[in-house]
């Protein structure tokens, strides 16, 4: 090793690479210990301090910018849990704690636990929302797991007696402080599971309480009991702002007890209100149907092509009608016409008859015809040539016919 | 104590319900299928409204509980 120049460095690149080494590896460090020889700066408020236990200690800085933070100013004496990471100081050469955090003891742990726990269970996935169980919407029997005496049961009641009064609410009494608080609670939930009877939602409510108080909540077997339970469970541990392991791992954290009843029960108001609109809504659902299609029918009945036979026939009833009318005027006309004729005709006759030229004083003449027969017919002699000496003849005049001779 | 059914066949009429108003809302329903569900509607909303009638919030508590017998009392 001898020689290698290297491994020469000044106190500046020592310094350097065990800052580097410490501050790496410390960069989140967790330390109990007594305050001792504790400052405020005057004039920057930033806190310098001793953390020590019986054989060593280390110095602390916490700047102002955090301590501002803090519930609590810290003093000599005071046990605590601080949070922060490891630097080193190069001109004085030694190292301190850069605090972020400082919790009194007892708390501190408390919060410690907690946070390793959630941290260790989240990364279990017993968080994760693909395991939360549905929370049926109409709860009919729900058990309430909580103390029987005090407040949080009886808004519960309260509460769900308004909102869904039609509910059977079960309440399995425990104690939720305390040491025993935590096993109760899980031989509560295995009852329940077990138990024949069907149950929809499993309440673990608590009213608020000191941080202590709410302890039993951030049990780890609970919250694996919890998380292996087939019935939807909700937390309502505390208030708003407490949260505990419980509430994580639960199917749906209400951020009280009277909120939680009020998340699990659906109004019956609403819903009564709801069931009025579907009945009147499907009620004129169907008469609008019926009178939409109706309506329709009759369009299509009298569209233009349902129209048109009947207009056909309408058109060839009117045609007849003037047919036969023209047929009638013309047959008028034609009798009409025929009438005259024969009239006339008849007048015509009348001039031509001969009565008539009788009457004016004509006279015809017949003479027998040479037919050989025994009665032979008379033929009307109408020239002169046709007659012969002697022949007998007759006259026929208007009045009477008399015989005469050709002389 | 025995296990109900009664009451998941709300929630299930429920929904039945929410199904129909959806389909009749939404969709092109015929005549036929529009009469089937009034019909069907009908029956459930008297269902519903039945089992929401008479309310009178039951609480009991459970007073002993071992092996998954649960004894209980009426408050």
């Amino acid at each position: 090793m001898s020689g290698e120049i290297k491994t020469i460095l000044t106190i500046s690149e020592f310094t350097e690479q065990i800052r580097t080494l410490v501050e790496q590896n410390f960069r989140f460090v967790h330390l109990i210990g007594e305050i001792s020889n504790f400052k405020s700066h005057s004039t920057s408020g930033h806190y310098y301090f001793t953390l020590k236990d019986e054989s060593s200690q280390v110095q602390a800085v916490m700047w102002s910018s955090r301590n501002q933070e803090l519930l609590f100013t810290p003093a000599d004496g005071m046990k605590v849990l601080v949070k922060g990471r490891i630097t080193l100081f190069p001109a004085r050469g030694s190292y301190q704690i850069e605090c972020w955090d400082i919790m009194p003891r007892g708390i501190g742990e408390m919060q410690l636990q907690f946070e390793a726990l959630k941290q260790k269970l989240f990364s279990e996935g017993l968080f994760d929302e693909e395991f939360k169980k549905a929370i049926p919407r109409f709860p009919f029997n729900v058990v309430i797991i909580t103390s029987k005496t005090g407040a949080v049961l009886q808004d519960f009641i309260n509460i769900s007696r308004r909102r869904f009064p039609v509910m059977s609410l079960f309440i399995y009494p425990v104690n939720v402080q305390g040491e025993k608080a935590a096993p109760t609670i899980i031989d509560a939930l295995a009852q329940i599971e077990e138990s024949k009877f069907k149950f929809d939602i499993i309440v673990i409510a608590r009213g608020g309480g000191s941080l202590e108080d709410l302890f039993p909540f951030n049990d780890e077997r609970l919250a694996r009991r919890i998380f292996a339970c087939k019935i939807p469970v909700v937390s309502a541990v505390g208030h708003e702002v407490d949260f505990t392991i419980c509430d994580f791992v639960s199917d749906l954290r209400a951020p009280t007890p009277s909120a939680a009843a009020e998340l699990i029960t659906p109004d019956i108001q609403d819903l009564i209100e709801w069931l009025d609109k579907f009945s009147y809504f499907s009620r004129t659902f169907v008469q609008n149907k019926i009178s939409f299609l109706k309506s329709s029918v009759k369009e299509i009945q009298n569209s233009y092509h349902f129209v048109k036979p009947k207009d056909l026939i309408y058109n060839y009833y009117q045609r007849l009608d003037e047919y036969s009318k023209s047929i009638s005027t013309q047959t008028k006309n034609k009798v009409g016409s025929l009438k005259q004729r024969i009239e006339y005709i008849k007048k015509t006759l009348h001039h031509i008859a001969p009565q008539n030229n009788l009457k004016k004083g004509y006279a015809m003449i017949f003479k027998e015809e040479n037919s050989g027969e025994l009665f032979g017919k008379e033929k009307l002699v109408s020239r002169a040539k046709e007659l012969n000496k002697d022949e007998d003849i007759r006259i026929k005049f208007f009045d009477k016919t008399i015989p005469a001779k050709v002389k | 104590m025995k296990p109900k059914n009664k009451e998941n066949s709300f929630e299930d009429s429920f929904k039945r319900l929410e199904t129909i108003l959806e389909k009749l809302e939404g969709e092109e329903v015929t005549l036929e299928e529009t009469l089937k569900f009034y019909e069907e509607g009908l029956s459930l909303t008297k269902f519903c409204y039945d089992k929401l009638s008479n309310a009178e919030l039951r609480i009991k508590e459970i007073t002993k509980a071992s092996k998954g017998n649960l004894e209980t009392k009426e408050l």
